[in-house]
């Protein structure tokens, strides 16, 4: 098997799985299962990886149901700032760590939380995806997902550090993916070569988290059911205090 | 969906499938580890940070097992950093400070305050460029006053170094002190400013050894001259002529004069009665860098800024890929 063969079955499934009419679990669970086909090594090494971060227990230090979401200020894809505060205006908020436009994972997950992006809409929420990467790769990603909502630049991964989400990869790792062609340094601005676990929170509007998603496992991702049932649960909690 | 999928491009492995090791990293580890290695000392950094010592080195044990080799030589009185722990050191410390911006921008953001800015920029960078980002920070920060300065590349880093400017934005720096932090922003194409009467008008871009004879006219310490320069050199060509003007609105006028070509920034309109050339097989390029001083304490509207300029889409100021790149493969 070929390296650019193996890649091109990839991509094809990875807009396969983005345009699919299916639950969300359902493409990403299509997306691992081809991987795993395609390329059974890359998936043991991704096993591994998560392992890995799951005895560590990376993202476990991240805000938890009832916990207050800290407040952010960043740089949407065409370059206004735009705050945590200024978004609960409307209601609850959707914060969406995504790693990235290069991600297959992230695409399909960006497609579908612009899918339901509407229903968020109906519940009085607002969506926000915050990524490392700068407004080029953002507005990529927005487009590639057809999305309405701002694509924020968490720039050297600061607030995700702050959430504990961060995790940085080896050497080994970054020169494999430099001799792959993939200059994810070019995405961020920087070289540090840190990406963000990906994850999912819905604050209510006093800025407590009522729905809470972290996976180390990149294929794994919220449920949208859950999510929206979420954002049910940060509706009345807000109404309670009415 | 035509935009859908235009980004991906045909390469051997993408990166998501080659996971090597990664870490995880929690902000206290990394709190720890930048203050022991500013102070080399486990008792006085634990002091510093307001943790027992064992904590402290627990927690330097347990970053140091994540990033899987050791990040100090631990002695009794010569703690250092080893080889390792300077190398993770820069990437960890923009991090954290990002962090703490993160922090302190959302605490500050809108909040009245007086919040004195003062930027250093090059002459010929367009402040069409700059102004929508200056736009989204006076937003941010109402009571902002900028001063913006203008000055050749040697007249920038001496105020950077006097703190007479927080941030420049600027050519390449002529002497590249240790402390300058800079960051890529993007290049600037320049090109060639003569009358549509002059001998070379009909034969741009013009090859380099029509313009031996030339005269350039441009800004003080003008790096694309010194390009241009250093090209002739390869002909035999030891300098080239140049005038200086402090103003780059003085250089159209002198232009018309026949004083000289002049070097323009593509994209900077001109009038009617003069063209904009080129040369054959040299890019007339700069990179443009915001800089600031490593270790001064920035305000937040600085490091906004900075933030700021580094997250913006410069895309149209690259050249063009070649055509070959980032095909969408067709299934």
């Amino acid at each position: 098997m070929t390296g650019a063969s193996l890649a091109t079955q990839l991509m094809d499934c990875t807009r396969r799985c983005r345009d699919m009419d299916a639950p969300l679990e359902q493409r990403l669970t299509v997306m691992a299962d081809d991987v795993r086909r395609l390329a059974p090594q890359f998936a043991q090494v991704v096993d591994r990886m998560v392992d890995r971060l799951r005895a560590a227990g990376a993202g476990a230090e991240a805000p938890g149901i009832g916990e207050v979401m800290p407040p952010f200020v960043l740089p949407d894809e065409t370059g206004r700032l735009v705050s945590l505060e200024e978004l609960h205006k409307a209601g609850a908020v959707v914060v969406a760590f995504l790693r990235g436009h290069w991600c297959p994972y992230c695409r399909i997950t960006a497609d579908a939380l612009a899918g339901v992006e509407p229903e968020i809409r109906l519940r009085g929420g607002r969506l926000a995806i915050l990524t490392p990467e700068v407004q080029e790769f953002n507005a990529a990603l927005k487009a590639d997902a057809a999305a309405d909502c701002p694509i924020l630049t968490d720039l050297d991964n600061g607030y995700a550090l702050a959430l504990g989400l961060a995790i940085q990869l080896d050497d080994e790792k970054r020169s494999a993916m430099l001799h792959a062609g993939w200059d994810i340094a070019g995405f961020h601005a920087n070289d540090h070569w840190i990406l963000p676990i990906p994850a999912i929170f819905v604050v209510d509007r006093s800025g407590t988290v009522r729905g809470r998603f972290v996976d180390p496992d990149y294929r794994k991702r919220m449920d949208i059911e859950d999510l929206l049932r979420a954002l049910d649960t940060a509706r009345r909690a807000t109404d309670r205090r009415r | 969906m035509l935009l859908k999928g235009s980004f991906d491009s045909v390469k051997s492995t993408p990166l998501w499938a080659c996971a090597g090791m990664v870490f995880s990293m929690e902000l206290h580890q990394i709190r720890y580890f930048l203050a022991l290695s500013k102070i080399l000392n486990f008792t006085a950094a634990a002091e510093a940070c307001h943790v027992s010592q064992p904590a402290l080195s627990r927690a330097i044990s347990q970053l140091e097992g994540e990033l899987g080799g050791a990040l100090f030589r631990r002695e009794r009185k010569l703690t250092h950093l080893t080889e390792f722990g300077r190398t993770v050191l820069p990437s960890l410390r923009q991090c954290f400070e990002a962090s703490q911006h993160a922090k302190v921008l959302a605490r500050s953001f809108h909040h009245e305050g007086h919040a004195p800015l003062s930027i250093a920029l090059s002459r010929m960078i367009d402040i069409d460029l700059l102004a929508p980002v200056l736009a989204e920070l006076g937003t941010a920060f109402p009571s902002i006053e900028v001063k913006i300065f203008r000055g050749s590349a040697r007249e920038i880093a001496l105020r950077l170094k006097n703190g007479d400017a927080e941030v420049a934005i600027a050519d390449p720096l002529p002497d590249e002190w240790e402390r300058f932090e800079t960051r890529a922003l993007f290049e600037q194409a320049f090109g060639l400013l003569l009358t549509r009467r002059h001998r070379l008008a009909g034969r741009m871009p013009a090859a380099l050894p029509d313009l031996a004879s030339e005269r350039f006219l441009s800004v003080p310490e003008c790096g694309v001259i010194d390009a241009i320069e250093m090209e002739m050199r390869t002909l035999g060509v030891q300098t080239v002529a140049r005038h200086e003007v402090d103003a780059i609105e003085d250089i159209p006028s002198l232009v018309r004069a026949n004083f000289g070509l002049g070097i323009w920034p593509l994209g900077r309109p001109c009038d009617a009665d003069l063209m904009i050339g080129g040369i054959r097989d040299h890019a007339m390029r700069s990179p443009v860098r915001a800089c600031t001083v490593f270790g001064r304490q920035h305000s937040v509207a600085a490091r906004t800024l900075i933030c700021l300029l580094r997250s913006r889409d410069w895309s149209h100021r690259r050249l063009p890929a070649p055509p070959h790149r980032s095909v969408e493969h067709v299934s």
